[in-house]
């Protein structure tokens, strides 16, 4: 009587190929397990809806003064400035509310750092480009009112506010993925 | 008893699911990148002009706020670009891990419970 051992009775050559290529697959299941990453914030319908409302506001405002106005006719547009800016401040505070995704504090971007402090760049760049709409319809709205806007300045704020309204309206949307 | 998959068509596969992302997303961002560079030369030429047209003469220094916002769009335009390609990756490895559990039900012949 031969001793043969119990495991070839059992396994055949491809049961053993089986089970060897099985073992891998685990193993790399388990090194998969909660690898799925997050980068960048969620989307929200309603920041989109929030940036679509304040480019609407300002464009009518836009569309007011594109041919240049005189001082003393502020009156009749300033609801439509603070439209724009109460509608865009409140998104921009929509959007600095919304919270990071765990691995964004993996990525930080050190900009050159003299004082030794460090700088972090904010994951999402929202609620900054935001501030500079606002910063540009408010600053906008402080000239109009000191003494009109000719139509070359009305179109340099155009200018300015559009590159910033793509900016930010390019990067939300990219966010519902 | 399941298939055991070969691994050039597991490769096949992924490289598919990839570029079907990469092609999407970059074409987007280039879009996005010739739109700002384009945007904001035409907004330093204005600067240019108005400066030379003695818009900014009754106030300087709403000149010396437009160039300075022109420097901070060219900074935001860059963090923007960052942000669009982070999503990018994002996208990218998590289809490259759903792609790869895939591979792993077809080979074990039934739906194993992804991880919470």
């Amino acid at each position: 009587m031969v001793a043969v051992p119990l495991s070839s009775m059992i396994f055949t050559p491809k049961d053993r190929q089986r089970t060897a290529f099985f073992g891998r697959i685990i193993v790399l299941a388990a090194l998969l397990a909660g690898c799925a990453i997050r980068l960048a914030p969620s989307y929200d319908a309603v920041i989109v809806a929030g940036l679509t409302k304040a480019n609407e506001q300002a464009m009518t405002v836009f569309a007011a003064v594109s041919e240049g106005v005189a001082a003393g006719t502020f009156a009749e547009r300033e609801p439509l400035y603070n439209e724009a800016i109460g509608t865009a401040d409140a998104t921009r505070l929509l959007a600095d509310a919304r919270p990071n995704p765990p691995t964004a504090n993996l990525i930080k971007v050190k900009a050159s750092d003299p004082q030794g402090e460090g700088v972090k760049e904010p994951m999402a760049p929202s609620p900054l480009i935001l501030g500079n709409v606002v910063q540009t319809l408010t600053r906008m709205r402080e000239v109009d009112r000191a003494g009109g806007l000719s139509a070359s300045l009305a179109k340099g704020f155009k200018q300015r506010f559009e590159i910033l309204m793509d900016q930010v309206l390019t990067y939300e949307k990219a966010l519902q993925r | 008893m399941p298939q055991l998959p070969e691994v050039d068509s597991i490769l096949d596969s992924l490289k598919s699911t990839a570029s079907k992302i990469v092609k999407t997303d970059i074409t987007n961002i280039r879009g996005f990148s010739e739109r700002q560079v384009r945007m904001l030369a035409q907004h330093a030429r204005w600067i240019a002009e108005a400066e030379a047209k003695g818009e900014f003469a009754k106030d300087p220094k709403l000149r010396d706020w437009f160039l300075t916002g022109l420097e901070d769009m060219t900074k935001s335009f860059v963090m923007t670009l960052r942000g669009l390609l982070r999503v990018t990756i994002e996208k990218l490895w998590n289809a490259l891990v759903d792609a790869l559990w895939k591979v792993i039900d077809t080979a074990a012949g039934f739906k194993l419970p992804r991880p919470v």
